[in-house]
């Protein structure tokens, strides 16, 4: 481990900090096709999982809570990553608004929701795979190696670089779109508005109760949408890039999230069924379950067009994994070697590196933990909540102690919004309660080992050269003056 | 809402300040929904535990209103 550094200006700490310094390069179009692409994942698989035992009314009103939340959310971190434009995002707000351990406990929650939802979507990659290979009976082992090969391929192309994967982002993202409008277009073919419109609307045993219980699938619609924020120290002009991308990016995906739900329950006879543990790729069960699926056109066509959905999710998800790894690698909160860049590149090579390897390691665990993709996505989602919440503590915080510091941008309706955000959000983890898996455990472990991590080692050995740690100390002095 | 609160200034006439004091209304009405839902949800004898389908459209027409409303704000406050 490097010694402690306690000289934030001097002469050492200036080429280190420009040494683990990230290219600028991304603009609006790049954030628009972070935000969709990131998520669009979720449009492909996951949120089926809600319709179970719950019906297709309840997943629509759960899934226009979800889009209110990430809607309101993304605006108000755009307050944030704007103010405070540093890929290790939570980090900073935490570090800056009450000290090292909030910003320990917020930087781990967003790499903790990255890296399971980066195993979420590696699995279902796999599963797609496995579909387009043998549609009547996808074989598991077929579904790891794919998945194993679809890790190794990207963890070489972010270590390729930044430009050229946000390059393939747009158009990966464009394809994954594209994915979805087919999928539209065949699915409308044995379409009734009754299998949605259920008499009655609701499950007649749940009531309500079924809207929360699809509450946590539904997340998954949307979730790291914030994955974002991450960007704003690679984007050129943050102040207009960012709020602007992530606006447009959202609105592009409640429209995608309506068109998809409303064709995936009202094509086949029980929307429930999709709803099955084992239905890791639901859009192409209902391709395959409509007439005009008997086509191996339809079924191939539409199955290789939803791995660009599948990719472009993942390409996100291990980008925004391995800047969270990076920023606390480099600030000394996890291990310094995760902060370190190529020196030609300036991609996070070993960051890069620990977040493909636990994803390829569940990936195997996969084949004995059937409930594996389920468990992932639990995960992913309440540890997403967790830091949601304390963001937008550290919002108000920030806003009182450092007004100053939010000159460039300042969301709308701007005390109502993020407190919204925190209601949406307590709404959304208080469900987990019910939840019949082993989330609540896991996670509890989770959040245990890395703050026995932190206080038994890091939090001695920080480095204040990270740009987190020195804008943090620049306005705690400012302030003590 | 007061000018320092936006500090991109541009949109602050009294026509966006009046679409803000709605859309802060609507998601007020949408959380106290919310509470209501799950208090519905999980006492059987609470008011509402019995769901009408009249309830469910009101409940889906407003989270639709609100998504517009900050739609709508968020579009106007970010144009150039």
């Amino acid at each position: 481990m490097p010694d402690r550094d306690e000289s934030p200006g001097d002469a050492r700490g200036r080429p280190l900090l420009a040494e683990c310094e990230l290219k600028k390069p991304l603009k609006v179009l790049d954030i628009w096709a972070l935000g969709v692409g990131v998520v669009i994942t979720g449009e492909y698989f996951g949120w089926n999982f809600a319709l179970k035992d719950n019906g297709p009314v309840a997943v629509l009103v759960a899934s226009l809570v979800v889009c209110l939340l990430y809607l309101t959310w993304v605006l108000a971190l755009t307050e944030l990553s704007v103010a405070m434009p540093f890929a290790g995002g939570p980090l900073a707000y935490g570090r800056r608004a009450a000290g090292p351990t909030l910003g320990f406990v917020m930087g781990w929650s967003m790499f903790l929701e990255c890296q399971f939802a980066t195993i979420t979507t590696a699995l279902a990659t796999g599963g797609y795979i496995a579909f387009l290979i043998n549609p009547a009976d996808p074989s598991d082992t077929v579904m790891a190696w794919s998945a194993l090969a679809t890790v190794v391929i990207f963890f070489v192309l972010h270590v390729w670089g930044v430009k050229e994967q946000s390059t393939v982002m747009v158009w990966m993202t464009y394809g994954a779109i594209l994915g979805l409008v087919i999928f539209w277009g065949l699915a409308a073919t044995n379409f009734r508005w009754d299998r949605i419109w259920t008499k009655p609307l609701l499950p007649a045993d749940k009531g309500w109760r079924a809207v929360l219980d699809a509450v946590p699938y539904a997340l998954w619609w949307l979730v790291m949408i914030e994955t974002v924020a991450l960007a704003a120290e690679e984007a050129h002009e943050p102040q207009r890039t960012i709020p602007r991308g992530l606006v447009w990016s959202q609105l592009t995906l409640i429209v995608l999230v309506v068109l998809t739900w409303l064709f995936a329950c009202g094509a086949v006879d029980d929307p429930q069924r999709l709803g099955a543990a084992d239905v890791s790729y639901p859009l192409a069960k209902v391709i395959r379950e409509i007439p005009v699926g008997r086509s191996p056109l339809a079924v191939y066509g539409f199955g290789l067009i939803a791995l660009f959905g599948m990719i472009a999710s993942y390409h996100g998800m291990v980008y925004g994994t391995s800047r969270q790894a990076f920023s606390l690698g480099r600030a000394g909160y996890l291990p310094a070697i995760l902060g370190m860049v190529h020196s030609e590149r300036r991609t996070p090579v070993p960051a890069l590196a620990l977040c493909s390897l636990v994803t390829a390691a569940v990936v195997v665990a996969k084949l004995w933990y059937p409930k594996a993709i389920e468990l992932a996505l639990l995960v992913s989602t309440l540890t997403a909540l967790v830091w949601y919440v304390l963001a937008i503590v550290c919002l108000f915080v920030l806003r009182r102690r450092e007004p100053e510091l939010f000159r460039n941008y300042r969301t709308p309706v701007a005390r109502i919004l993020p407190a919204a955000v925190v209601v949406l959000s307590i709404f959304a983890a208080w469900v987990y309660v019910g939840i019949d898996i082993k989330v609540l455990p896991l996670t509890a472990a989770l959040y245990g080992g890395g703050l026995a991590y932190f206080f038994c080692w890091s939090r001695s050995r920080l480095k204040t050269i990270a740009p987190e740690e020195q804008t943090a100390r620049q306005a705690e002095i400012a302030g003590e003056s | 809402m007061k000018d320092k609160e936006n500090p991109a200034g541009k949109v602050a006439g009294p026509g966006f300040r009046l679409l803000e004091y709605m859309t802060a209304g609507v998601l007020l009405l949408v959380l106290g929904v919310l509470a209501w839902m799950t208090v519905a949800a999980y006492s059987p004898i609470a008011p509402g535990a019995v769901v009408s389908d009249q309830q469910v459209i009101a409940v889906n027409v407003l989270l639709v209103t609100a998504l517009g409303l900050v739609s709508v704000v968020a579009l106007l406050y970010t144009r150039k």
